[in-house]
């Protein structure tokens, strides 16, 4: 294996509760002890109910949060070190929830520009990028368009767009469509997907549509701040009461055909996938 | 309560260069003690829908009308209309503000003009209903976990215990477990005390389960109106709109189309398995 993207040891982070007066009350543990290394080109999905420490892992990975005792690198560099701030986030670029608060630009080509402009790339050169980021999203047509007149998948497409131009070899997504509708989630995984294929860029996403992480090669469930499993999507899919308990669930499909499996109908452990359940019924 | 919405048309900004027209001559009945699901993709005009219903927005063209009355009429009580249909908007714990719990739940029935006494107790008993231990009811709304945040948020509504029970994606941003809960909480409330619920959801999976109503909306109308068998049953017309069918209905159709006796418009996992067991367990 290539030296990993991403790799934590140890990673850990507490916080202190405060009370209304604001005396401490007590130290949360968000994350708590995760080791882990990401292989460069890569697609793996982080899942975990609501609190189990996703969002606080995925600050991490591009140095908004920093580990205090154990380590993260990305990409080799210690994000620890200070100076390497800028390269790591150039290396490892995010993407948020709500769109509405990362676009800034008046038109999508300058919102697209803005990461390459902050850092200092000659103009040519950002021009260049932004017409490819924006090739690569589908957003060539868009370009000269007010942001605020595209739909919540469009809108992420262009946060997605602005974090490209920054040519970074790993995209963090931290439930890019939670607040998307079904198409537009589907416009940003298919994009996702993409990128990692074509342009092999490692792609960690973060999410509670399980859905979401069918195609992915490897799945992190986090429960605690620990990761509770880890395996391809059909290992983690097939354990579908230990997904309940730790209040997540399985697609729909994955479902029928546990339940079938329970009453007696010949089916492999885990099924992903419309197609695979009906092909494995009709012999 | 009865809800009929007759012929209405809804135009933002009439006679404005930016005019845009978000329902076209929609006709609706909506009967008592019925669990509704909205479904249609964005801007197909369902938050408009129901902000009609509680007289939130005024038709372009049309009628509304609660129990007969048209709540257009200049003697028509909108005020008390809003506490008799209840509307939770989308990330509604968004809109908490208050300093604790219980004042928070307590602002819609104060609001409707009742006495203290009465406000408190309907809090009290919407606190129960959505299932909110008292060790919460003085703490402040910000500290509560999301799923909780938003249990506050409608108890807030039932305190003014409305006929009619409006939900916008209530279980946007929660995790499976949380969507679990607050969607089974929903559901027993609409059963235990006769109240119409209208659930807008985009989680096909979801609506099959709890409606037995579903309303589809595309482009500012209604396409499709039945149970949620005969609207799965229509699966390419609902792709067509950008929609589509829970996964088992999808696998059963295909199995059917394969020549497997099984009913094609089973909506749930189960409903599906049993079918399924059917043909290949005898």
């Amino acid at each position: 294996m290539a030296e990993a993207i991403v790799k934590t040891e140890n990673l850990t982070y507490e916080y202190i509760r405060r009370d209304a007066e604001g005396n401490p009350e007590g130290v949360t543990t968000a994350v708590d002890h995760l080791s882990l290394d990401i292989a460069p080109g890569s697609f793996v999905a982080v899942v975990g109910r609501n609190g189990s420490g996703k969002s606080t892992f995925a600050r991490h990975l591009n140095a908004l949060l920093v580990p205090e005792e154990s380590a993260v690198w990305i990409d080799g560099m210690d994000t620890r070190d200070s100076d390497k701030h800028l390269d790591i986030r150039m290396a490892a670029g995010m993407v948020f929830q709500n769109p509405d608060n990362q676009i800034i630009g008046q038109v999508v080509e300058e919102d697209v520009a803005f990461g390459p402009e902050n850092m200092g790339v000659p103009t040519e050169e950002i021009r260049l990028r932004v017409d490819e980021a924006l090739e690569l999203l589908k957003l060539t047509d868009k370009r000269l368009d007010s942001p605020n007149r595209l739909s919540g998948g469009q809108k992420q497409r262009v946060s997605i767009a602005g974090v490209l131009a920054m040519r970074p070899r790993c995209i963090i997504l931290d439930e890019p469509t939670a607040m998307l509708d079904p198409q537009g989630r589907a416009e940003v995984i298919r994009t996702a997907h993409r990128l990692n294929r074509e342009e092999g860029i490692t792609v960690i996403l973060i999410t509670h549509h399980m859905e979401e992480a069918v195609d992915a090669d490897c799945i992190y469930v986090l429960d605690k701040g620990k990761i509770a499993m880890q395996g391809t999507p059909r290992e983690v899919f097939a354990r579908v009461e230990e997904l309940k308990a730790l209040r997540l669930s399985v697609p729909q499909v994955t479902y029928l055909a546990w339940l079938l499996r329970r009453r007696g109908v010949a089916l492999p452990e885990a099924v992903l996938t419309v197609e695979e359940l009906v092909n494995a019924l009709v012999v | 309560m009865k809800l009929i919405l007759d012929h209405v048309t809804h135009i933002y900004d009439p006679h404005t260069p930016h005019a845009r027209t978000a329902l076209r001559d929609v006709s609706l009945q909506i009967g008592e003690g019925s669990f509704i699901g909205l479904i249609g993709h964005t801007g197909s005009g369902k938050s408009t829908l129901i902000q009609h219903l509680n007289g939130l927005l005024k038709p372009t063209e049309g009628s509304v009308y609660a129990d007969g009355k048209d709540i257009a009429d200049a003697e028509y009580n909108r005020r008390a209309l809003r506490g008799r249909v209840g509307l939770v908007f989308q990330y509604p714990e968004h809109q908490l503000f208050e300093a604790d719990v219980f004042k928070d739940v307590c602002f819609g029935p104060k609001n409707l003009g009742l006495t203290q006494k009465e406000t408190e107790l309907r809090a009290y008993e919407a606190l129960q209903q959505v299932g909110l231990e008292p060790e919460v009811y003085d703490q402040s709304p910000f500290d509560l976990s999301g799923g909780q945040k938003r249990r506050v948020a409608i108890a807030g509504v039932l305190a003014m215990r409305p006929e009619v029970l409006i939900l916008d994606e209530p279980t946007a941003g929660l995790d499976p477990g949380g969507s679990r809960e607050i969607l089974s909480l929903i559901a027993s409330l609409q059963k235990e005390r006769g109240m119409t619920v209208i659930l807008v959801s985009h989680s096909m999976e979801d609506v099959a389960a709890y409606a037995d109503r579903i309303i589809v909306m595309n482009g500012g109308g209604v396409t499709m109106d039945g149970t949620p068998a005969e609207v799965f049953a229509q699966a390419d017309a609902l792709k067509e709109i950008g929609l589509s069918v829970p996964a088992a209905t999808e696998v059963c159709r295909r199995l059917y189309a394969a020549g497997i006796p099984v009913r094609p418009d089973v909506t749930t996992a189960e409903e599906a398995c049993e079918e399924i067991c059917g043909c290949f367990l005898r």
